[in-house]
């Protein structure tokens, strides 16, 4: 079971402990963890490994965000949405700024961490933008002139406002969302649902 | 002028060496010989021909994943991607006066364009059957039962072919109007069954059964159980996997599940349709089915059913 470092880690533990597949409290900085549940063993790897490990069988099942989940567009089996995590990918630009088009026939920068799904927004619109990605701080790249705008996710959106950023359009909705192998569902058909029926089952309060 | 590192290859493509050649050519040479005792006739087409002849073919993708390039006289030719398309010109062409069923298989590498991504193979070992021109349930068992002696002649010993029919889903899905059609194909193939129950549980008649039915996997008793939730349209298909278990022995049935969920060869299935998954391997290692449509694309129509295995996936399976 791969699970995403990050902000869906903890809500993941909880919702896997809920489950009686509780991580061993031990761990220290080893990457692979027992469970309470002797068939489950946790993988912790970044948000963005998850569907590469889940994909190629290496991890029978994880847990993702779905924004990292179709960036990737990893072909895995998506068949539980917990709920958790949610937030939505949307694009952003200064207050001030023109939009939906620059003056001057500009094409528009726009700056990112999610390359394709930006490019794949624009380009069902009709829009050409150029595409830039980046890996962190995407907030800033308006403030310096790298880009014209970003697309990035939001949760309360207060790190835009802090940057002088408004919401435009949203892309997509976003959530922790289940993953699993499709070869390893067929081949541990049982193991599969009863842990799917476990997850499902709302944790007792 | 721009010259690469001398050891590199392609992205997708692999040297093979050693004992990973060996255990590739051994089980090409296995599964030949198996099929050419059961009748089969071994053809080795072009390794690239006119794009049309694969296009014609059809299938999910297809126009997306041919590795393409131009011929002298500009005509776009296209390394094969799947033998069928190959197998089905020449049935119609050089084998046109051929009568009764004809039995063709084929062992070679087939080629597929993959997103830029690391880990996806380019080039792919295959070896594969065809039965053309026999209709009904006699052939699909011939070639399910192929399929286990293929797998089991490859030493492999876990291993299990999950098996539909393509008339169970049609009925829900055919009575859905588009965009919600494409919606409900792909929670289904997601296995999401949170969007697909919301989506299909409000509504009546034959959709509101992809609420369950494409959940349905496991033994005969599965699909038993699956002939009280399936629309009327959909029963045919459900007792024709029945009537297919029964002819099974129980060595081959231990090997078949069946499973209803299965919906991305839709397109091209007609029939009876499976794919093959062996403990080890993260992605299924074959897949076949019946495809009736196929071969009148190409000026002949017959009935047709075959089956494909990936070696490259089965020889990376410990035995």
């Amino acid at each position: 079971m791969a699970l995403a470092k990050g902000r869906l880690f903890e809500p993941s533990v909880e919702r896997f402990a809920a489950a009686g597949a509780a991580p061993a409290a031990d761990a220290g900085r080893r990457l692979l963890i027992p469970s309470s549940d002797p068939t489950i063993e946790f993988l912790v790897v970044k948000p963005g490994d998850v569907p590469v490990y889940v994909e190629s069988g290496a991890a029978d099942l994880g847990i993702t965000g779905t924004d990292v989940l179709r960036e990737s567009g990893a072909d895995v089996l998506e068949p539980l949405e917990l709920g958790f995590g949610v937030c939505r990918l949307v694009v952003a630009t200064p207050a001030a700024a023109p939009y939906p088009a620059l003056p001057g026939g500009i094409t528009a920068r726009v700056a990112t961490k999610y390359p394709r799904l930006a490019h794949e927004h624009f380009a069902a619109r009709g829009r050409p933008v150029d595409i830039i990605q980046v890996n962190g701080s995407v907030e800033v790249a308006p403030l310096l002139n790298l880009s014209h705008w970003i697309v990035d996710l939001v949760d309360t959106g207060n790190t835009l406002r802090a940057n002088g950023l408004v919401e435009r359009e949203t892309i997509l909705q976003c959530g922790a969302i289940l993953v699993a192998n499709r070869a390893s569902q067929k081949l541990k058909l049982d193991a599969y649902l009863d842990l799917m029926e476990r997850l499902a089952r709302p944790a007792p309060s | 002028m721009f010259r690469s590192p001398i050891a590199a290859t392609p992205p997708g493509t692999l040297d093979l060496t050693g004992e990973a050649a060996r255990r590739r050519r051994s089980l090409q040479r296995e599964a030949i010989g198996a099929l050419e005792r059961a009748g089969y006739e071994e053809l080795l087409p072009p390794t690239f021909e006119y794009e049309d002849v694969f296009l014609r073919a059809g299938g999910a993708g297809v126009a997306e994943r041919l590795v393409r390039f131009p011929d002298r006289d500009g005509r776009i030719l296209a390394l094969r991607d799947d033998f069928t398309a190959s197998l089905a010109r020449v049935a119609s062409t050089t084998f046109a006066a051929a009568a009764g069923p004809l039995r063709l298989c084929y062992s070679g590498r087939v080629f597929r364009q993959e997103p830029e991504r690391g880990g996806r193979p380019r080039e792919i070992l295959q070896v594969g059957a065809e039965l053309l021109g026999q209709a009904g349930l006699a052939a699909d068992v011939e070639i399910v039962r192929l399929t286990l002696a293929l797998l089991r002649g490859a030493g492999l010993a876990d291993f299990q072919l999950n098996l539909g029919h393509a008339g169970v889903l049609a009925p829900g899905l055919d009575a859905l109007e588009e965009p919600l059609r494409s919606d409900v194909r792909r929670w289904i193939d997601r296995k999401d069954r949170g969007n697909l129950c919301r989506a299909v549980g409000t509504l009546s008649g034959d959709p509101r059964t992809l609420a369950e039915l494409p959940f349905v996997i496991g033994r005969r008793d599965a699909l038993e159980g699956a002939l009280g939730l399936a629309p009327a349209a959909a029963q045919a298909g459900l007792r024709h996997l029945l009537e297919l278990d029964r002819a099974l022995d129980p060595a081959e049935r231990a090997h078949v599940v069946y499973d209803l969920g299965e919906v991305r060869g839709l397109d091209y299935y007609t029939g009876v349709h499976f794919e093959v998954y062996v403990a080890g391997a993260g992605r299924a290692a074959g897949a076949g089915g019946r495809y009736d449509e196929l071969m009148a694309r190409f000026g002949r129509p017959m009935p047709a059913v075959g089956v494909s295995l990936d070696l490259d996936t089965i020889a990376e399976v410990p035995v």
